[in-house]
């Protein structure tokens, strides 16, 4: 403590005092003090007092040089944030692009198999097995009645000083898609995005990712089921806790019942690992 | 009154010029404006307790900023710069304060 006080007590420079012992002035308030140290060789302190000026031209060029410093770091943060941002957007829409050419694609693949299985007995069966299949398998558009579930942040969870208690994260969507699963939920989509048994749910840098493209809120869950799909799931445990998070965090989750709803293919699904039985 | 011309000349030189400074010096910049602004309020305190010294104002001046920075280049390379550095904006953080509530008290009477 006592370096503290004596830092509060000596706050002023102690050269101060020993010079003005030396000059045998003693400290006088500036209202009784008359013309400062009249008598004394004038060139001498004529130098001094350029010193000093000196002095404090360089500390006024110091203060404005770190100003403009921070200012111009500050600016090029800027900057740099807004091109990222604008990387992110074109890169995007690249992407998205080249989601819609293998869409195409894949549309002219799928009609290809057609034609070609429909010539055989054998085929024919194939194609109906795949017709079977690929609703479930997210590879191709599918139509029917289902819910639509919104997850919206919490108003104001963004402010600073939020403690982000309000904001949907990874998991919440997780355990939304599996208790619409649960609840008999058949396809299942993000914002557009079509859930497949591939399809990753995760978080990075506070953004939600779904099949790695980033989704921002709110959350649109489709879901196409069984017509009891929507009261299942709000009965459900997962329902349940979102009503709970909602009524207590100010959570946006509402679940709408949908005659028809539409939801698009998987952007790509592919099998890495898992090989058609009998084949080489 | 040339003390503030000459601190009003220093600001415009350092708006207009705008010295770029070494991206090695650049952690010592915070420390260097904080060391300065407490000789600064320290002379004013010593103006107005008429005991103010040119001389003794332009050592302080300059060595305080350069025993600042030294502190936080030494704490850098014992890889304790930073916690070094908080430790001097403290200390002269104290000093500015405590100049500035006497200034306050030699202005105001208060």
């Amino acid at each position: 403590m006592s370096i503290l006080v004596d830092l509060m007590a000596n706050a002023v420079d102690e050269g101060y005092a020993t010079a003005a012992a030396r000059r045998g002035t003693q400290p006088v308030p500036t209202a009784v003090r008359s013309t400062p140290v009249a008598g004394k060789p004038m060139g001498l302190r004529g130098r001094a007092a350029i010193g000093a000026a000196v002095a404090l031209a360089l500390a006024g060029a110091l203060f404005a040089t770190a100003a403009v410093a921070t200012h111009r770091g500050n600016a090029a943060a800027n900057r740099d944030r807004k091109q990222l941002v604008a990387q992110v957007t074109s890169q995007t829409s690249a992407t998205d692009a080249l989601e819609r050419q293998v869409s195409t694609l894949s549309t002219q693949v799928s009609s290809a198999r057609t034609s070609a299985l429909s010539l055989t007995d054998r085929g024919a069966s194939l194609l109906s097995q795949i017709k079977e299949l690929e609703p479930v398998d997210g590879a191709v558009p599918v139509v029917g009645t289902g819910v639509r579930v919104t997850l919206d942040d919490a108003p104001g969870s963004h402010a600073a000083g939020s403690d982000g208690s309000g904001v949907i994260v990874d998991s919440d969507l997780r355990s939304a898609v599996n208790g619409l699963f649960v609840a008999g939920a058949q396809a299942v989509s993000i914002n557009g995005q079509r859930l497949t048994a591939q399809t990753a749910i995760r978080e990075a840098g506070g953004a939600i990712l779904v099949d790695f493209r980033p989704l921002s809120p709110p959350y649109t869950i489709d879901a196409i089921g069984p017509s009891t799909l929507g009261s299942t799931f709000s009965s459900s445990e997962t329902g349940q806790l979102f009503v709970t998070d909602h009524q207590l965090y100010g959570l946006g989750f509402t679940v709408d019942d949908h005659q028809r709803l539409t939801l698009p293919s998987a952007a790509n699904v592919v099998v890495h690992y898992a090989k058609p039985l009998g084949s080489p | 009154m040339i003390a503030a011309i000459a601190l009003a000349v220093g600001v415009v030189l350092g708006v207009i010029l705008h010295p770029t400074v070494p991206v090695g010096l650049q952690p010592y910049l915070p420390i260097a404006v904080v060391a300065a602004l407490d000789a600064v309020f320290g002379a004013i305190r010593a103006i107005l307790d008429g005991i103010f010294d040119d001389k003794v104002f332009v050592v302080s001046f300059i060595a305080n900023v350069l025993v600042a920075a030294l502190i936080v280049f030494l704490g850098d390379q014992l890889g304790v710069g930073s916690q070094l550095s908080t430790a001097v904006v403290v200390v002269l953080g104290i000093r500015i304060f405590s100049n500035a509530a006497a200034i306050r008290r030699h202005l105001f009477r208060a």
